[in-house]
């Protein structure tokens, strides 16, 4: 609706537009119509025929020459020359000839022109050929405005006309416009009304050009309305082509989710999607058919590997535990040589660190596979936090840190998670603070922030730099510094949290700002509300 | 025979037309030199007043005998007279087309002087000379 209006009222301007150039040129046509009848009156009355006055022509020499510039112009026109005490001598209308010319009183100056009714008057006083301050008469041209009816427009749509004060040409019917300037528009009711005033001869008078706006704007509202009974044709097309085409983009597409979703949901990589179709849907099958097939044999391949690590670590599980057993044994019960025991207790040392790699492979074999078992309940996290601290005291006490617990901060009292893994995850970042800082303290804090419980644990230990920080999180990597050839350790510990933590719906970033000034692990879980 | 030649010559004379110079009032006395230097404009003033010639249009009988008789130079020569006189701004006199108009205009502009047939002339015009044509 905006828009139809919105282009209407462009319509208008272009027709008000429209209208003042019309309006300008016809009155610039009039202008020089009138401006050559000035010419017209200025040259006859110059003429040396014109010394015929003094002689009263009476050979009527002059009389023939108006006749026959009237009949020239074949307009509602008279020529008429007055001697200097206004008696007409010569005239285009023979019966005007010998009488008194009735508006003498007009003609003041040498040359000009006055309006009576319609008619305008254009003077000019005549001298003699062979003295040129001698006046004998004066030259007037009558000329009825009538005539400029053929400058007017007239049609159905519009017409125009000329008015000053009430003198109307053109059509009788006129408006009345509140102002009149100098030129205008007026959107009236039912008439757009454009103006403007004329210029030097035709001073005080106005050029009107009026269009009937139904009639205008006639084709606009035709256009409407015929847009009005297409529309329902329009709708009902979009719908049949739509109806139409669905078939061909829509369809293929619906399988193709179908087919995505079912994958989603069983896990089976095997099915491959049929379409018949050569066009971008059939090659986007295609490739999402090829993408299938990769992932398909991707997937295969890692199952292998997990089931491959997981038997493997099984097997390997049987004689280390044999090894560390033996070992134990052999440190307590045999007495061995200072030299012997040092060997024994490296066995059992690089034994006990096999067993825990196993065990992070085959926790990490299980994650991948899918397989942990997980028992989501409410827990109150503060005990379960406190419980992993105060288990893993012992451990900071040995290496004389200072080990912080803190849970102000923290707003909720319950968590649904499996508590298991989270008890896994803390104890795993607290003792990585706790191998990694030789002095200082080490702090676990639990505490809410947007929606989110979140586990920080602080220490004052090696720190990381910062482009090695994504490496942690690898399988199997550890970065090279001092402790670490001290420590050992599997480089599966972070690896393995990082993945619990997404079990759980939340995850592990770890904040430093550099070497030596410590680490701050975040562990975070999404609250449920 | 003497009868017939009387008669003759009676008749001749009785075709004889009889032609004047008139002027309008004001202007008085003027000798057949200052008559043609006027018609040729080589006179324009006198005594304070314009002169204003007037001619009757060309072909004219009268005005041939007035030119013949007063300005004394036949049509061939005024006519080089008159386009040498043009490159110096000069015109020759205006022409009425009717003897009837130039007397008009003769009683109507101070200082005009034309001619016409004798028996035109009125008693408000001045006549200045005389002459008669045979048609020779």
């Amino acid at each position: 609706m905006y828009n139809v209006l919105l282009s209407e009222t462009k319509l208008v301007d272009k027709l008000i537009l429209d209208q003042d150039r019309k309006a300008r040129q016809v009155s610039k046509l009039i202008n020089a119509h009138i401006e050559s009848l000035e010419k017209e009156v200025m040259f006859l009355s110059r003429l040396d025929l014109m010394d015929d006055l003094l002689a009263e022509d009476i050979d009527k020499r002059v009389s023939r020459l108006l006749k026959q510039r009237k009949d020239d112009y074949g307009l509602d026109l008279e020529f008429h020359v007055l001697s200097s005490n206004y008696e007409i001598l010569s005239s285009s209308n023979k019966t005007m000839i010998a009488k008194q010319f009735m508006f003498k009183n007009k003609l003041q100056a040498t040359q000009g022109q006055f309006y009576i009714d319609k008619k305008l008057y254009i003077y000019t006083k005549i001298f003699a050929s062979f003295e040129n301050t001698k006046d004998i008469g004066f030259f007037i041209l009558e000329y009825n405005l009538e005539n400029l009816k053929f400058y007017l427009e007239h049609s159905v749509n519009e017409y125009a006309y000329m008015q000053r004060d009430d003198q109307h040409i053109g059509v009788e019917k006129s408006f009345n416009l509140k102002t009149i300037n100098e030129k205008g528009v007026e959107i009236l009711k039912e008439h757009i009304v454009v103006y403007q005033k004329m210029e030097s001869l035709l001073e005080g008078w106005y050029i009107f050009y009026v269009v009937k706006k139904s009639i205008a704007l006639e084709f606009f509202y035709e256009f409407i309305r015929f847009m009005l009974y297409l529309s329902p044709l329009l709708i009902l097309l979009t719908l049949y082509m739509s109806k139409k085409f669905s078939r061909y983009i829509v369809s293929p597409i619906e399988e193709l989710t179908e087919v995505t979703d079912e994958i989603v949901v069983s896990k089976d990589y095997s099915k491959l999607l049929y379409m018949s179709s050569s066009d971008e849907i059939g090659r986007l099958a295609n490739s999402f058919n090829v993408l299938l097939n990769t992932t398909d044999k991707t997937l295969d391949a890692s199952e292998a590997k997990s089931a491959f690590i997981s038997n493997m670590s099984h097997e390997l599980k049987t004689p280390l535990n044999a090894i560390i057993g033996f070992s134990q044994y052999l440190i307590l019960y045999e007495k061995l040589t200072e030299e012997q025991l040092d060997l024994v207790s490296n066995i059992e040392n690089s034994s006990q660190y096999l067993l825990e790699m196993i065990h992070g492979i085959l926790d990490i074999a299980k994650i991948e596979a899918g397989k942990v078992d997980t028992n989501f309940q409410l827990l109150d996290c503060e005990k379960i936090a406190k419980d992993c601290f105060m288990m893993l005291e012992p451990l900071a006490y040995d290496k004389d840190l200072k080990f912080e617990f803190e849970s102000k901060r923290c707003a909720v009292k319950h968590i649904e998670t499996d508590e298991k893994i989270f008890k896994q995850i803390l104890i795993n970042l607290l003792s990585n603070a706790i191998k990694y800082t030789k002095e200082g303290k080490v702090s676990l804090e639990l505490l809410t922030r947007d929606d989110k419980l979140i586990v920080e644990v602080k220490d004052s230990g090696i720190g990381i730099e910062k482009d090695e920080m994504g490496k942690l999180f690898k399988e199997f990597s550890r970065i090279e510094n001092e402790i670490s050839s001290e420590q050992k350790g599997t480089g599966l510990g972070l690896s393995l949290s990082k993945k619990l933590s997404h079990i759980l719906g939340g995850d592990i970033y770890l904040q430093s700002d550099g070497k030596n000034s410590g680490t701050t692990a975040v562990f975070f879980l999404k609250l449920k509300d | 025979m003497r009868v017939i030649v009387l008669l003759l010559s009676l008749a001749l004379h009785g075709l004889a037309t009889e032609y004047a110079i008139i002027s309008s009032t004001q202007l008085q006395n003027l000798s057949k030199l200052q008559i043609r230097a006027i018609f040729l404009k080589k006179l324009t003033h006198l005594k304070g007043l314009h002169i204003i010639p007037v001619n009757l249009p060309y072909n004219n009988r009268l005005r041939s005998s007035f030119e013949k008789e007063f300005v004394k130079m036949d049509e061939s020569r005024l006519k080089s007279y008159w386009s040498k006189q043009h490159y110096l701004g000069e015109r020759p006199p205006i022409i009425m087309k009717s003897e009837e108009s130039a007397l008009k205009f003769i009683q109507n502009v101070e200082g005009g002087i034309s001619y016409v047939s004798l028996d035109k002339v009125d008693s408000i015009v001045n006549i200045l000379y005389k002459w008669s044509d045979t048609g020779e």
